[in-house]
């Protein structure tokens, strides 16, 4: 099969929604929990409208849509805070939801890019996700479309799974150049490893006093190689995909690969990376927006099939607390 | 037709949108030159220390001809990417997927954190101090992550205009929290982080002062904000 050949037929699959539906869902939350944040510090004006106007920064007129609403007033300001919010419920609910997430990803552009010394890289994920999703058919299952169109909130209906493959793609290429831009000395051996507990000393990030770390710094040195090793080693994830996929071939590595299933422990160090993150420094959602990336690596059977297992297991604990219950009522009335 | 000639026209189009992706993530040359912050002190010792472990490999030079390497270096480079990044900057900038993943890449050694004190004509009393429950004016907002971002970048590349602005922004808040004080002092303490056995000894980080501002309460009440 040619190259060219194999990159059309790729891009021909065809799945059901439910591993976009959740990464929707997922990222319209996010979305919500961004906006909201800034919201709610009472932030909305200090960090988005003009100097001439109330801020602190010069930000110039801003891209093409906060340009054509006027520059960053107040006035621009608040109208693209609540078209971004409000998009981003609609985005979360699921309607009108190709509209919704390009509404959505073209106002939170506009707004959170128009100071460009108060983004991070998760603002970048964000609008990267919402791109995509005005792409995908993220909608046909787990929507209030579905429930218009068909209604049922679910829906087995197969949509272009290229979307889906485009996410995975953006989480390793995230992670791979956020790796290879890690060419401080801190991240490397010549460093002694001593990248997380910088971090850790410093006072930008951290949410509470982290000089506790000095007591483990053989910890932090581990957990800056584990990181720095899971963030360049991460395109493996890509290897192991493609051997999946031309599973029928042959060839030594793709059969050492097909016995294995790489994801788990890219899944495994990779939330305990975010969670880690969660609890110690404050970089606003980032581990948040990441973590539902992943959601996307699954395929929806898989997807589907962990939701039944876990259906299944609160079923049981329910069963039993049940039996538990009932034998204690039992036993204290004789 | 158009049925066979779709498949083709899609797989073409998620081709230039993977190229995008991967272009957009190459680091920027004005990344490496002006948002490197080459004069800072984490800079300057980031320097010194691969000088240290290229000369363990037998690599003679100095921080300030490695500096210049690099510098040198990028501006090669910086035709080579705008000519990659031509194609697909209409399209990044435009739908949103924009790129660019410098995260954690160089952590601060050096860091100066925003102080902010109140004078009443005769002593100054902190009002602002990162990580303290006691001087926590503005706590909640200066403990947002994107003002975090915006403090921190005054450690890495310091930007005298952004930083005369929200010194005069922050005191105008101080003065309406309290017109009964005099003036008004934004400063930055800067410091270097302490190893790892100098903080198991007990010894706490010190600083200096610099790019001290002051305001009269008085002036900033008058006066109407820009």
């Amino acid at each position: 099969m040619s190259a060219w050949r194999f990159w059309v037929t790729l891009f021909d699959r065809r799945e059901t929604a439910s591993s976009l539906a959740c990464f929707r869902i997922a990222i319209g939350l996010v979305t919500i929990y961004s906006l909201l944040d800034v919201g709610l510090a009472g932030l909305v004006d200090v960090l988005w409208v003009d100097y001439h106007s109330g801020g602190y920064a010069c930000l110039g007129t801003g891209n093409w849509l906060m340009t054509w609403l006027g520059g960053a007033t107040p006035e621009t300001v608040h109208v693209l805070y609540g078209a971004a919010l409000g998009s981003a419920v609609l985005v979360t609910l699921g309607l009108v939801t190709r509209v919704s997430a390009l509404v959505a990803g073209q106002t939170y552009l506009a707004l959170v890019f128009v100071n460009g010394s108060a983004t991070g890289g998760y603002d970048q994920l964000i609008t990267n996700a919402l791109w995509l999703l005005v792409l995908s058919g993220s909608s046909r299952t787990l929507s209030l479309d579905c429930l218009l169109r068909t209604g049922r909130l679910r829906s087995d209906e197969l949509i272009p799974a290229w979307p889906r493959y485009l996410v995975i793609f953006q989480l390793v290429v995230m992670y791979t150049c956020t790796g290879l831009h890690k060419l401080s000395s801190a991240w490397l051996p010549l460093g002694g490893y001593s990248a997380l507990y910088d971090v850790f000393q410093e006072p930008t990030w951290r949410r509470f006093d982290m000089r506790w770390t000095a007591h483990v710094y053989p910890l932090t040195q581990l957990a800056t190689a584990v990181t720095w090793f899971f963030e360049v080693g991460a395109p493996v994830v890509l290897v192991w995909f493609y051997y999946r996929y031309t599973a029928e071939r042959p060839g030594r590595a793709r059969a050492w690969f097909a016995r294995r299933d790489l994801r788990v422990p890219f899944v495994v160090v990779g939330l305990a990376l975010h969670l880690g993150i969660l609890v110690t420094l404050n970089v606003g959602p980032f581990s948040w927006v990441a973590m539902a990336y992943y959601l996307c690596l699954f395929r929806p059977a898989e997807l589907t099939g962990a939701w039944a297992w876990t259906l299944r297991r609160g079923q049981r604990w329910r069963e039993r607390h049940d039996e538990r219950r009932i034998a204690h009522l039992t036993r204290v009335s004789t | 037709m158009r049925e066979r000639a779709w498949p083709h026209v899609r797989a073409l189009l998620i081709l230039f949108h993977v190229g995008m992706v991967v272009v957009m993530s190459l680091p920027t040359p004005d990344a490496l030159l002006g948002g490197m912050g080459w004069e800072s002190a984490n800079v300057q010792a980031e320097l010194a220390r691969w000088v240290e472990g290229l000369q363990g490999v037998g690599v003679s030079t100095t921080p300030e001809a490695l500096g210049q390497d690099v510098r040198e270096a990028a501006e090669s480079y910086r035709d080579v990417h705008a000519g990659l990044a031509a194609p697909f900057s209409a399209y990044s900038r435009g739908s949103g997927a924009r790129q660019g993943w410098v995260m954690f890449a160089k952590p601060q050694r050096h860091p100066a954190e925003l102080h902010i004190d109140l004078s009443d004509g005769t002593t100054w009393r902190p009002i602002y101090r990162p990580h303290s429950s006691a001087h926590d004016f503005w706590g909640e907002r200066f403990r947002h992550h994107r003002m975090r971002k915006q403090l921190g970048r005054f450690a890495r590349t310091f930007d005298v205009d952004t930083y005369d602005r929200l010194a005069e922004f922050l005191a105008r808040e101080v003065a309406r929290a309290h017109p009964d004080g005099r003036v008004v002092r934004v400063q930055l303490y800067r410091y270097a982080t302490l190893r790892p056995d100098e903080v198991r000894a007990g010894a706490v980080p010190m600083g200096e002062y610099e790019q001290a501002r002051r305001y009269s309460v008085a002036r900033l009440l008058e006066e109407h904000a820009p």
